[in-house]
C-alpha cells in the first residue's frame, strides 16, 4: 500500500504547476526574443555548425530557429 | 491490477486539463478587446451578415508579419463584398505591434487584447490562428499557422460563403 502512496506523490510531484508551466503559443512573446536563444552569438554558432557538419559529415540535432510561437 | 491501476488513472485524471477549442460548425464564441487605435470594444455581433476572416497575430511571431501583406490584399479585394479582415494583437508590448504595423501598414481592423481574452476563449493553439466566420456568425473554418499556398483555397472559402 505505502509504494502506491509514493507513486501517487511522485505523480503529483510532476504535475505540480511549477513543474508543468502551461504557456500559451500567444504568451511567447518574451521566449521568441533573441536574447532568449541558447546561442548568444547567432554568426558564430552558425559558423561552427558549418566546420561542425563539414567535419563530422553530419547534420541537424541542433536548436531550430524560429518564433517560438508553435507555428513551424 | 485494476486496485493498482486506479490511483494512477485517478491521479492523471485530477490533474488533466481541459480542452475547448473552438471547432467548425460552432458559434464564434463573443470577446473582450480594443480597437488598436482608438480603444474602442469590438463587438463580433456587429458584423452579422458579413463574412469575417479573424486572424490572432503578434509582433513576435514571423508567420504572422509575413501573412499581413496577404491579408491586406484580401481585405482590399473583398471588403467591398462584405468581408471584415479582424487582425487581434497578442503582444505583451504595444509598442511591438505599433512599430510593425508603422513598418506594415495594413487598411483591416486591427484590435488589440493584452490580456489574451480572445486567445483563451477560441482557446488557440498556435500562432498566427485564423478563424473564418460565416454571416450567421458560425465558426465555418479553422487554419492554424499561415501558408502562402493555402490562401487560394481561404480565398475560395471565403467566396463561397459569401454566396450563401
Amino acid at each position: 500500500m505505502a509504494s502506491y502512496f509514493r507513486l501517487l506523490f511522485v505523480i503529483s510531484c510532476a504535475f505540480q504547476a511549477a513543474c508543468t508551466p502551461n504557456i500559451s503559443p500567444w504568451e511567447r512573446g518574451i521566449l521568441a526574443k533573441p536574447q532568449m536563444s541558447f546561442q548568444s552569438n547567432a554568426l558564430e554558432s552558425s559558423l561552427r555548425k558549418h566546420m561542425q557538419h563539414s567535419k563530422e559529415a553530419s547534420t541537424g540535432g541542433h536548436s531550430t530557429g524560429g518564433g517560438g510561437c508553435g507555428c513551424s | 491490477m485494476n486496485k493498482k491501476i486506479s490511483p494512477l488513472l485517478f491521479s492523471l485524471f485530477l490533474f488533466s486539463e481541459s480542452i475547448f477549442a473552438v471547432s467548425t460548425g460552432e458559434a464564434a464564441p463573443a470577446c473582450l478587446s480594443n480597437n488598436f487605435y482608438n480603444d474602442q470594444a469590438l463587438d463580433l455581433s456587429n458584423y452579422k451578415g458579413k463574412v469575417i476572416y479573424l486572424d490572432f497575430w503578434a509582433s513576435w511571431c514571423p508567420p504572422c508579419k509575413s501573412s499581413f501583406p496577404s491579408l491586406n490584399k484580401l481585405h482590399q479585394e473583398l471588403h467591398s463584398q462584405g468581408v471584415e479582415v479582424i487582425a487581434i494583437n497578442l503582444d505583451e508590448e504595444k509598442t511591438d505591434a505599433e512599430y510593425f504595423l508603422k513598418q506594415t501598414p495594413v487598411n483591416f481592423y486591427i484590435s488589440y487584447d493584452k490580456e489574451g481574452n480572445c486567445p483563451k476563449a477560441y482557446d488557440v493553439m498556435a500562432m498566427p490562428s485564423s478563424y473564418i466566420i460565416d454571416k450567421k456568425g458560425i465558426v465555418r473554418e479553422v487554419h492554424l499557422g499561415f501558408d502562402e499556398d493555402n490562401l487560394k483555397d481561404i480565398r475560395n472559402s471565403i467566396l463561397t460563403l459569401l454566396s450563401e
